[in-house]
C-alpha cells in the first residue's frame, strides 16, 4: 500500500526542493529584512546565506532602487494581489555575475522575477518571497532578432 | 406589524441575495425595482420603511437616485449596497443622505444589527406563520453579471487606493464570444488612436483564461502626469505603469471573483502584447486554437480625466463547466 513518508522526511524533502530548484526564492518581510536564501541566490549573487539571512535587502544590494522597489511590493502587502518585475522593465533586479562562459553570451542575468503575498493563518500578509527566474535566454533570443 | 421595503438593483442575482439576507422576523413586504427610476415611482406611490439601493445602475444610477429623493423631500431611510467599495464612493453616498452603506455581497449578521438600529422590530407570536419572500428566477448570465459586478468594485477600489484616485465604475459585459466576435469587440474599444496592450494568463484549480489590459497611448500620458510617477534612469516608466495598471487590474478582479467562486486564482508573467500599436495589429496576435471563450468587458474611467482602461477576462472552452459549477451555489440556493 502506499503511504506518505513520515512528515519530518516530507518537511527534509521541501527544504531539499527550495535550495536545489532552478529558480530563486527569498522571503521578504515588511522592513525588507531577508528570512530565506536559497540556493540559486547564493550561486548566483555570490551572497552566502549567512550573509544574507537577517539582513535588509537594500543593505546588501546597494543597486536596487529602494523607492521603487517599495512602490512594487506595496500592492503585494496592501491588497495581496502578485507583482511582477519582468526584465524589459528592469533587466536585472540583483546583479548577478555572468557564471557560463560559452553558452550565456550576455554580462549579466536577466530576470523576470514574481512578488507573491505569503498570507498568514490569519490571514494577514506580514512577508512576502520573491521568486527568481532567469530569462537571459528569451532577452537574448529577442535580442538576435531584433539586430537582424 | 410588517416592514414594508424596497430593494432596487439592476441584477437579478443581487435583488434575489438581498431579499434573501433579510431574516424572516422582519416580516418584510418587499417590493423591487431594476433601476432609479422605476424606484422613485415605487417611492412616489407607496410609503415604504427601508430602501436598500445599488450605485451602479443603468438609466438612472445609486447617485443620481439619492439626490431625486432628496430635491422631492421623499422621506425614506436608505442603505446603499454596493460592489464599489471605494473610500469615496461611501463618503460620497453618506453626504447625499444615505444613513449606512454595506459591501456587497451582503453580511448577514451585519445586516441584522443595522436593522436592529433602523426598525424598532417586535417579537415574532410563535403561532405566526414566517413565510419566504419569493424572488424571480435566474438566468445564468444575471449571476454572471452580477459576480462580475463585485469584482470590478473589488478591483476599482485597488485602482483607487493605490493612485489616489476616484474611479468612475463601469457596468460590466458578459458574452459568450466566437473568435471573430472578440475581434469585433477589441475593434470597437479601440475606435482611437494606437494603444498599449499587456496579457497576463491566470488559472485556478482547471480554471484557466487570459486577461487582456488595453490603454490608448493619450490615456497612458494622462496617467503619467497624473501619478508623478517617480522616473529612473535607464527604465521605461510608461511601460512600468502598464504593468502596474495592469497588474493591480487583474489581480483585484481575480481576488474578486476567486472569493466569490471559492478558488483561488494564480496569475502569471505579464506578457506585453505591444506599445503604441494599432489595434489590428494587436488583433493579429490574438489568433488562438480556441472557438468559443466568456468573456467579461469592463471599462474603467477615472474622474476628472479622458483616461479609459479596457478591462477583458476571457475563460476559454474547458473552463466555463468548471466555472459553472464553481458559482452554482449563487443559483439554486432554495
Amino acid at each position: 500500500m502506499f503511504a506518505l513518508p513520515a512528515e519530518f522526511e516530507q518537511f527534509h524533502w521541501m527544504v531539499d526542493m527550495v535550495q536545489h530548484v532552478d529558480v530563486g526564492l527569498v522571503v521578504l518581510d515588511k522592513d525588507y529584512t531577508i528570512h530565506v536564501w536559497n540556493g540559486f541566490m547564493i550561486h548566483h549573487s555570490g551572497k552566502q546565506a549567512h550573509e544574507a539571512i537577517g539582513k535588509k535587502i537594500f543593505d546588501i544590494f546597494p543597486e536596487i532602487p529602494a523607492e521603487w522597489f517599495t512602490a512594487k511590493s506595496k500592492p503585494v502587502f496592501e491588497l495581496g494581489c502578485r507583482s511582477f518585475l519582468i526584465w524589459r522593465q528592469r533587466p536585472y533586479l540583483f546583479k548577478c555575475r555572468n557564471v557560463r562562459p560559452i553558452t550565456q553570451q550576455a554580462p549579466f542575468m536577466y530576470q523576470n522575477i514574481t512578488l507573491n503575498p505569503m498570507t498568514s493563518p490569519k490571514g494577514d500578509i506580514d512577508y512576502l518571497f520573491m521568486a527568481v527566474e532567469d530569462a537571459t535566454a528569451e532577452a537574448l533570443a529577442e535580442g538576435r532578432i531584433q539586430d537582424k | 406589524m410588517a416592514t414594508s421595503i424596497l430593494i432596487c438593483d439592476d441584477s437579478a442575482l443581487a435583488r434575489k441575495q438581498m431579499a434573501r439576507a433579510l431574516p424572516a422576523s422582519l416580516q418584510a413586504e418587499v417590493t423591487f425595482a431594476v433601476n432609479g427610476l422605476e424606484a422613485l415611482q415605487h417611492l412616489q406611490k407607496d410609503k415604504f420603511d427601508l430602501m436598500f439601493l445599488d450605485l451602479t445602475m443603468p438609466e438612472m444610477d445609486g447617485y443620481e437616485t439619492l439626490e431625486a429623493i432628496r430635491q422631492q423631500d421623499i422621506d425614506i431611510k436608505v442603505i446603499v449596497v454596493s460592489g464599489d467599495i471605494q473610500p469615496q464612493a461611501q463618503a460620497r453616498v453618506k453626504a447625499l443622505g444615505a444613513v449606512e452603506f454595506l459591501k456587497k455581497p451582503v453580511d448577514k449578521a451585519l445586516l441584522k444589527t443595522l436593522l436592529k438600529e433602523l426598525i424598532p422590530s417586535e417579537p415574532v407570536a410563535f403561532d405566526e406563520v414566517i413565510h419566504r419572500i419569493s424572488t424571480p428566477a435566474l438566468r445564468r448570465r444575471d449571476v454572471y453579471l452580477e459576480v462580475a459586478n463585485v469584482a470590478i468594485g473589488r478591483a476599482a477600489d485597488s485602482l483607487a487606493r493605490h493612485f489616489d484616485v476616484f474611479v468612475n465604475l463601469p457596468l460590466p459585459n458578459v458574452n459568450v464570444f466566437e473568435v471573430s466576435e472578440l475581434h469585433m469587440t477589441m475593434r470597437h474599444l479601440a475606435s482611437n488612436s494606437a494603444m498599449s496592450g499587456v496579457c497576463q494568463g491566470f488559472s485556478g484549480e482547471g480554471i484557466a483564461g487570459e486577461a487582456l489590459v488595453l490603454l490608448s497611448d493619450s490615456s497612458v500620458k494622462d496617467l503619467m502626469t497624473m501619478m508623478k510617477y517617480p522616473v529612473e534612469s535607464g527604465c521605461d516608466s510608461e511601460l512600468e505603469l502598464l504593468m502596474d495598471v495592469s497588474n493591480i487590474l487583474v489581480g483585484s478582479f481575480l481576488k474578486g471573483l476567486g472569493q466569490q467562486g471559492e478558488v483561488k486564482f494564480f496569475q502569471s508573467h505579464p506578457v506585453l502584447l505591444g506599445q503604441h500599436l494599432s489595434i489590428e495589429s494587436m488583433i493579429e496576435q490574438t489568433e488562438g486554437n480556441w472557438r468559443r471563450t466568456m468573456t467579461f468587458e469592463v471599462s474603467y474611467g477615472i474622474e476628472g480625466t479622458d483616461i479609459k482602461c479596457d478591462l477583458l477576462l476571457m475563460f476559454v472552452d474547458e473552463s466555463l463547466p468548471l466555472l459553472d459549477n464553481k458559482l452554482s451555489y449563487l443559483m439554486d440556493e432554495d
